[in-house]
C-alpha cells in the first residue's frame, strides 16, 4: 500500500475523518468509497478536485437555503444503477424498477430546478431534464411518485382488467361452491392474460426509457460528485479546514495543523492539542525530544493531513502547502505484524525494505517513528544514522523521530519537542510532591509539545532524567544515573 | 350459534397480529375469515412476520388457504412475494427494508386478488411498516405473525393479538387445550408496571443478553452469549441487592431449572422478559418457580383478545366442534371463535 494499509489509517486517524465525511446519496457513497490519492501524473485533476471544493464551500455560504434544498432531495434519493443497467441491456424492467425510476426522474426535476440556481460551473456536474421520462411513466401527467402499469398504455390492458373485476365481482355475489371454483379458474386465465399483457406493456417502456439512459447515467453520476464535494465542503467548513496550496517542489509546510480525532479524544479529557508547525523540503528531517512529548502525534497529524491533501481533500490546518506525491509511507512499530511471526524489528525492516525500493523511483514522502527503538541502542542508533544519510540524497521528504543522539548532519533539518525545557523545574517538582496523584497529568500540562528547530548539534534533552524524578523514582537510583550523566559529558 | 362478532372485537385497535401455536392450525383461515369479514367495512393495511401465504406446506403438503384481499387494501409485501400476488397492484413506495425475499415494498391492490405477505423481520421495521400502512390511510392493519423461536419480531408492538390453534397441535384433544391455554399464560404474562424499571431496561446496550438490577439501580450486565446458556453466571451474581434479572431472549425450562437448582435466592426476584413470546418454559416449571416465591414478568405485554379454534388437523383427523370449543372455553376466559364453523370462502 503506497498509501498506507488500512489499519494504518485508522492509526492516524484517517478513518475517522472518513467516518465525518457524510454523503447523502447511494451514488455520492459510491465516489466516496473510491477516493484515492491522484499521484503526480494527476496533479491537474488534483488541483481541479480543490477547486471545486472551494466553489462548493463558497456556495454553502452564500446560498445556504438553496444548499439544504439540495440535500433534502439528496436525502430522498435511491439506487436505480442496476435498474438502468438492465434498461440499457434491453431487459424488460418490472413495475418496481419502473416505479424507482419514476420517482427518481420527478425528484431530478425538483433537484434540476434548484441545480440550476446553484449556478456551480463545475465541469463533470451537468443535469439534464428527464421530462421525457416522466412523460413515460406518468401518463395521468399527476405527478405523483406511485406507479402501476396503467390502463391507458394498452387498450387491451384496459378490456382485460375489465373482465377481472366483473368476474371478481361475480365470485363475490355466487353462493354455490362448485361455480365460485369455476369462476376463480376463470378469473386465473384472465389474471394470466394480465400479466401477459403487462409484459408486454413493461417491454415497450423499457426499450422507450433505454433512449434517455445516457441522461440518467450522467445526472447520476453528477449528483455522485456534488453530493461528495458537498460532503468534503462541510467537513472543511465543520473543521475550519484550509485549501492546502499544491507547491512544484518538494516542499511541505503546515501551520498549526491538527488531527481532529486525536483532537477529540483530548477535548473529552478536557485538555487541548498543541497544533504542529513544520516546514519540510527533500531529503531527511529529524526529530528528537523528551519522552512523552507527542512524537509520535506530530507525525501521525503530518501524515494525516499529507494524505487527505493527496486526495484533494482540504486540510486541517491554518495554512498548508504541500506537494503532490506518488506515495506516503508511515513505518512506526504500532504496526508490528504478529501474525507473521515477526518482531517488531523484523516487521520495520521488512516495510524498509519495501519503502526503499520507491524511494529509488518515485517522489513520495516518508515518515520513520522511533525507528529501531526495539533493537540494541548501539546497533539502533547506527542503523537510524545510517537511513538518515542514505535519504538524504533522494527527492522523496523524509522524516524522522528518534530518541537517539547524534544522528543529525549537516545537510539534515533537526525539530526537537521543546518538552520541559521552558519548565522551573523545582517549581514543578514542589507541585507534584504536594498533589502526588496526578504526578502524570501534571507533567503533561507543563509539556510543551510544540516543536522548534534547532541546530544539527542540539542534544537530546535529558527529559527521561527530569521525568524519572518528577514521577518520584527513588533518589539513591536517581543519583546513580545522574553519575552516568556527569561522566558522558 | 357463534354470536362473537370478531370484526367488533378487533374495530377499536389500530394494528393487530395474528399469531398461530403451529404451522396448520389455521391462522391463514383466520386471516382470511377477517379479511372476509371486513369486506366492504375496513380499509386494512396487511403484513407479515417473515413470510408466510405459501401455496403447499412442504412438510404436510396440506394445501393452504391464501389470502384474497379486497380491492383497495394495502399492502407491506417482499418483492418476491409480490411477484407471486395476482392482484393488479400500484407500487406506492419502496422502503429500503432488506429481506430474503427482497425489499419491502408498499402497494395498493387495485383489484381484489390472491397475495402473498412477506414482511420486515425486526421489531423496529415493522414497527415503521406498521405506521406507514397506517399513514396511507388503513382504518385496521393486520400483522401476520409468528410465535417460534426463530422469529425477531414480536406481536408486542401491536395493539391486540388474536391467537390461532387447533387440532394439527396434537392428536389428543386435551393436550390441544392444555398447551393454547398454557400459550395464553406465557402470551399474557403481566407487564413490569414500574415504569422506573422500565426505563433503566431501555438504556441497557442492544448486545447485552442478561442483567441483573440491584436494589439501588445499578446494573450489572452479565457476560453471556445467550440467555439459553446464562443459568450458571446468574446464579454467580445474585446477591441480595438483587431486585430484576432482564432476559433478552428466550427463557427457557432449563433455564429457570439451574437457578432453582443451585440457589434460593431467585425468591423475591422478577425475571423479565422481552414479552410472552420469548418465554419457552412448561406448565410445571412456571408452577414451582412461582410457588418457590420467584416473579416472571414481562418488558412488552401483548395484549390476547381471542383464540380461535380449528377442529380440523391437515393429518386426518377432526375433532368433535363442540367438545373442543367447550373444553377450550372452559381452560381459557377468553372469547374463543370458530372460523371454519362460520361460513365463509
Amino acid at each position: 500500500m503506497k498509501f498506507l494499509d488500512k489499519e494504518q489509517r485508522q492509526q492516524i486517524g484517517f478513518t475517522f475523518v472518513m467516518d465525518q465525511l457524510e454523503v447523502m446519496t447511494p451514488y455520492g457513497a459510491e465516489e466516496k468509497k473510491d477516493i484515492k490519492p491522484f499521484k503526480i501524473a494527476h496533479k491537474d485533476k488534483l488541483l481541479k478536485e480543490l477547486d471545486d471544493t472551494e466553489k462548493v464551500i463558497e456556495g454553502i455560504k452564500t446560498k445556504k437555503q438553496l444548499y439544504s434544498e439540495v440535500e433534502r432531495i439528496f436525502c430522498k434519493l435511491k439506487d436505480i444503477k442496476s435498474s438502468i443497467k438492465r434498461c440499457k441491456h434491453n431487459e424488460a424492467l418490472d413495475d418496481i424498477e419502473l416505479y424507482e425510476i419514476k420517482y427518481f426522474t420527478l425528484l431530478n426535476e425538483e433537484l434540476l430546478e434548484v441545480f440550476n440556481n446553484l449556478d456551480l460551473q463545475i465541469e463533470n456536474i451537468r443535469m439534464n431534464s428527464l421530462e421525457e421520462a416522466i412523460v413515460l411513466l406518468d401518463p395521468e401527467g399527476k405527478r405523483i411518485p406511485t406507479f402501476y402499469i396503467y390502463d391507458q398504455y394498452s387498450e387491451r390492458l384496459k378490456e382485460i382488467r375489465g373482465e377481472k373485476t366483473k368476474l371478481e365481482h361475480n365470485i363475490l355475489k355466487e353462493e354455490d361452491e362448485d361455480t365460485i371454483i369455476m369462476l376463480k379458474q376463470q378469473r386465473l386465465d384472465v389474471v394470466i392474460l394480465e400479466e401477459e399483457e403487462e409484459l408486454k406493456v413493461r417491454r415497450e417502456l423499457s426499450e422507450k426509457l433505454s433512449d434517455y439512459i445516457h441522461y440518467f447515467e450522467q445526472n447520476m453520476e453528477s449528483i455522485g460528485k456534488l453530493d461528495f464535494l458537498m460532503a468534503k465542503a462541510r467537513l472543511a467548513i465543520k473543521y475550519n479546514a484550509v485549501k492546502p496550496r499544491i507547491s512544484k517542489k518538494m516542499e511541505l509546510s503546515l501551520k498549526d495543523a491538527v488531527n481532529p480525532e486525536i483532537e477529540e479524544v483530548l477535548k473529552s479529557r478536557e485538555k487541548s492539542f498543541t497544533p504542529v508547525n513544520i516546514d519540510l523540503v527533500d531529503g531527511t528531517t529529524v526529530i528528537t525530544g523528551a519522552n512523552m512529548g507527542g512524537k509520535s502525534v506530530t507525525l501521525k497529524t503530518i501524515v494525516l493531513n499529507l494524505l487527505l491533501g493527496q486526495m484533494g481533500l482540504y486540510v486541517f490546518a491554518k495554512e498548508a502547502q504541500l506537494p503532490v506525491l506518488d506515495f506516503v509511507y508511515f513505518v512506526s512499530d504500532d504496526m508490528q505484524n504478529i501474525s507473521k511471526g515477526l518482531s517488531t524489528f523484523g516487521a520495520e525492516i521488512i516495510k524498509l525494505k519495501e519503502v526503499i525500493n520507491c524511494v529509488k523511483t518515485e517522489k513520495g514522502f516518508l515518515a520513520l517513528d522511533e525507528f529501531a527503538r526495539g533493537t540494541n541502542p548501539k546497533e539502533g542508533l547506527f542503523l537510524v544514522k545510517s537511513l538518515s544519510r542514505y535519504l538524504t540524497k533522494y527527492d522523496s521528504i523524509s522524516l524522522i523521530s528518534t530518541h537517539y543522539d547524534g544522528v543529525v548532519e549537516e545537510d539534515m533539518v533537526h525539530y526537537q519537542v521543546v518538552g520541559l525545557k521552558n519548565v522551573n523545574f523545582e517549581a514543578l517538582k514542589y507541585k507534584i510532591d504536594l498533589n502526588k496523584k496526578h504526578s502524570v497529568e501534571l507533567i503533561q500540562e507543563n509539556m510543551e509539545y510544540r516543536l522548534e528547530r534547532v541546530s544539527k548539534d542540539s542534544q537530546v534533552p535529558k527529559d527521561a532524567l527530569n521525568i524519572s524524578i518528577l514521577l518520584g523514582l527513588d533518589e539513591e537510583l536517581v543519583n546513580i544515573a545522574k553519575g552516568f550523566y556527569a561522566d558522558k559529558e | 350459534m357463534n354470536k362473537l362478532d370478531i370484526l367488533q372485537m378487533i374495530k377499536p385497535y389500530n394494528t393487530i397480529s395474528i399469531i398461530g401455536m403451529d404451522k396448520n392450525v389455521g391462522k391463514t383461515t383466520v386471516l382470511n375469515y377477517i379479511l372476509e369479514k371486513s369486506r366492504g367495512k375496513l380499509k386494512l393495511g396487511l403484513t407479515s412476520i417473515g413470510r408466510d401465504g405459501e401455496e403447499e406446506d412442504r412438510v404436510t403438503a396440506t394445501e393452504k388457504p391464501r389470502i384474497y384481499i379486497e380491492k383497495g387494501t394495502c399492502l407491506a409485501t417482499a418483492k418476491q412475494c409480490l411477484y407471486n400476488s395476482d392482484i393488479t397492484r400500484e407500487i406506492l413506495s419502496t422502503t429500503g427494508i432488506h429481506t430474503a425475499m427482497g425489499e419491502v415494498v408498499i402497494v395498493k391492490a387495485l383489484s381484489d386478488g390472491y397475495v402473498e405477505l412477506g414482511g420486515p423481520s425486526l421489531n423496529s421495521y415493522m414497527i415503521q411498516v406498521c405506521k406507514e400502512l397506517k399513514g396511507l390511510g388503513s382504518d385496521l392493519v393486520i400483522v401476520d405473525g409468528a410465535l417460534s423461536r426463530k422469529s425477531f419480531a414480536s406481536p408486542s408492538i401491536t395493539e391486540a393479538t388474536i391467537l390461532a390453534t387447533g387440532a394439527a397441535l396434537s392428536r389428543s384433544m386435551d393436550k390441544v387445550v392444555e398447551r393454547t391455554g398454557h400459550a395464553v399464560k406465557l402470551l399474557s404474562l403481566q407487564q413490569e408496571d414500574n415504569k422506573h424499571i422500565l426505563g433503566l431496561c431501555r438504556n441497557i446496550p442492544e448486545a447485552v443478553r442478561v442483567s441483573i438490577i440491584n436494589k439501588d439501580d445499578s446494573i450489572v450486565n452479565l457476560e453471556v452469549l445467550t440467555a439459553l446458556e446464562a443459568a450458571k453466571e446468574v446464579v454467580e451474581n445474585l446477591t441480595e441487592e438483587a431486585v430484576y434479572v432482564v432476559v433478552k431472549g428466550i427463557i427457557s425450562d432449563k433455564f429457570i431449572e439451574d437457578i432453582m437448582k443451585s440457589t434460593d435466592k431467585f425468591k423475591g426476584i422478577t425475571f423479565l422478559a422481552e414479552d410472552g413470546t420469548k418465554v419457552f418454559i412448561s406448565g410445571d416449571t412456571l408452577y414451582k418457580f412461582e410457588r418457590q416465591g420467584g416473579k416472571l414478568r414481562v418488558l412488552n405485554g401483548i395484549n390476547v383478545i381471542c383464540v380461535t379454534s380449528n377442529p380440523k388437523s391437515p393429518f386426518g383427523y377432526e375433532f368433535d366442534k363442540e367438545r373442543f370449543m367447550d373444553k377450550l372455553r372452559k381452560e381459557i376466559s377468553l372469547p374463543i371463535i370458530d372460523v371454519k364453523a362460520e361460513n365463509f370462502r
